[in-house]
């Protein structure tokens, strides 16, 4: 996801704008400057924007962000402007809640930090390490190579198991024990 | 093995060579005025091939083969129903199948699915014009069957409502039924502003309806890729430009006149093309394009497919260049 220095235009076929941003927006910022030009756009084009600014995309954010997806209508084209992880959070959000690609428009402001899905334990990591490195999962202390692969309906990096875990194809199901010792 | 995947028929009823189904006709009802309903069955009794709701079948309809949707169920059916408005200036397709009786046999190749519902979508709104009404009927049956959220703006004419018993039963209050067009498209206006993120739009009926229907979801800003069309007959077209066809494989020169499609033409020249509709819709006739720029003039390429050029469906499309070469 590469960090991108002007802001994408709006998709002017949309009937309205919802712009879902993340980060310090004080006067003077990126994000301040993208969301000035969006809203002119927007006026230019005598549509509506509606613009949610939060510091990060953390649960409440998220659950603001789950809110707004439940309240809007098709026609509507989302813009989604953040770090690199608060984007994929949000968008995997609004794929979610039926939300097509073509009705989305990202904006990566910074690269940041990224989430680990584990696939042992099902649980979610956030690390500053990159796909290629290791986690340990927050879930059950394996370790996990992070794998270049984003699921775009959950956002996260793929995880799998370094150690603890059988080979490939060495892998057996546990035998009943009344097969076992008959 | 599941009870679906076993219920699936391993060798289609009454299939043949070349894969039409020999159907019986069991019964003919009237469905509305000018509106005939034909019930199909294997003469043997088998289940007929399942299909995806709002499929169609093309039936062998004397010296004309027509499209028509199925409105029953659609896994591992024993009968397949079609419904046909009577056109007394039509291409005499529908006055063949008015005309069937109890008995008769009919030769249907098996159902083509062009109108299908989008897995996932968080709502279904359909809306049917007319005798356009019959893909809706199977899309609405199988929505109301695996328990989709769904709605239904259906609009025909006063006292003609073909299927409105069929899907009140199977909508109960997600139908809205018009019968005065103004009523009907400002509801639609109305529906197209309200509907919830992830709603797909489903439209079937006469063509000037698909066009207000698609205009006005397009400036209520539904991207088109949530937009879905099954357009029934294709419009009438201008003649056009004489140009050439160069078949690179054969090495004729074919000339196309004004006012004789390019099928027709390669035809003429003994040039046979796979085809079926002949108006654009069914995507039979494609023919693959290696040089100049095909005049798109048909209903079945997507807009990237077209943007492509390297095919045409020669039944209605043409060349903007003299010279249009086709890999044949």
């Amino acid at each position: 996801m590469a960090v991108s220095g002007t802001a994408p235009a709006l998709d002017d076929t949309g009937r309205t704008f919802l712009v879902l941003a993340y980060g310090p927006a004080g006067a003077g910022s990126d994000l301040e400057r993208a969301c000035r030009e969006w809203a002119d756009q927007a006026e230019r084009l005598g549509k509506d924007v509606e613009l949610h600014v939060h510091d990060r995309s953390d649960g409440p954010a998220l659950a603001h962000v789950d809110a707004l997806l439940a309240a809007a209508t098709v026609g509507v084209r989302l813009v989604v402007a953040g770090t690199a992880q608060d984007v994929r959070r949000t968008v995997a959000r609004a794929r979610r809640a039926g939300v097509l690609p073509s009705e989305l428009t990202e904006h990566v402001l910074a690269d940041g930090p990224l989430d680990v899905f584990c696939p042992h334990c099902a649980a979610t990591t956030e690390t500053s390490a990159r796909p290629g490195d290791t986690v340990t999962c927050g879930g059950c202390s394996r370790t996990l190579d992070i794998r270049a692969h984003v699921a775009s309906w959950t956002g996260t990096f793929l995880g799998s198991g370094t150690d603890s875990e059988p080979r490939p194809g060495a892998h057996t199901l546990p035998v009943p024990a009344e097969e076992a010792h008959p | 093995m599941s009870d679906l995947l076993s219920a699936v028929p391993r060798a289609p009823a009454g299939k043949r060579a070349d894969d039409r189904l020999q159907l019986v006709v069991e019964a003919v009802e009237q469905q509305a005025p000018g509106i005939c309903s034909v019930t199909l069955a294997d003469p043997h009794g088998r289940p007929l091939p399942s299909f995806v709701p709002g499929s169609h079948v093309v039936v062998d309809c004397g010296p004309r083969r027509n499209a028509y949707s199925l409105t029953g169920p659609c896994l591992s059916p024993r009968t397949y129903t079609v419904s046909v408005l009577h056109k007394a200036d039509g291409n005499g397709g529908s006055v063949w199948m008015h005309a069937l009786a109890h008995g008769a046999a009919v030769a249907v190749a098996p159902p083509r699915s062009m109108f299908a519902p989008v897995a996932g979508a968080s709502h279904h709104l359909l809306v049917a014009g007319g005798i356009g009404v019959t893909p809706i009927v199977s899309h609405a049956r199988s929505a109301a069957g695996w328990g989709q959220s769904f709605q239904v703006l259906y609009g025909h004419r006063p006292g003609s409502a073909a299927y409105a018993d069929v899907l009140r039963e199977l909508c109960g209050d997600r139908l809205e039924t018009w019968d005065d067009q103004a009523g009907f498209l400002r509801r639609i206006g109305q529906a197209l502003l309200e509907q919830p993120l992830g709603t797909h739009l489903y439209v079937c009926g006469p063509a000037p309806l698909m066009d207000v229907v698609g205009a006005a979801a397009a400036a209520a800003g539904w991207p088109a890729d949530r937009v879905h069309t099954e357009r029934f007959s294709g419009e009438a077209l201008e003649p056009g430009e004489a140009f050439t066809a160069r078949l690179a494989r054969s090495g004729l020169t074919v000339a196309v006149p004004a006012g004789v499609s390019l099928l027709d033409a390669l035809e003429g020249a003994g040039v046979e093309v796979p085809n079926m509709c002949r108006e654009g819709v069914c995507g039979e006739c494609r023919v693959p394009v290696l040089a100049g720029r095909p005049l798109h003039r048909d209903l079945f390429l997507s807009p990237d497919e077209r943007a492509a050029g390297d095919a045409v469906m020669c039944c209605v499309s043409r060349g903007v260049d003299a010279v249009l070469e086709l890999d044949l």
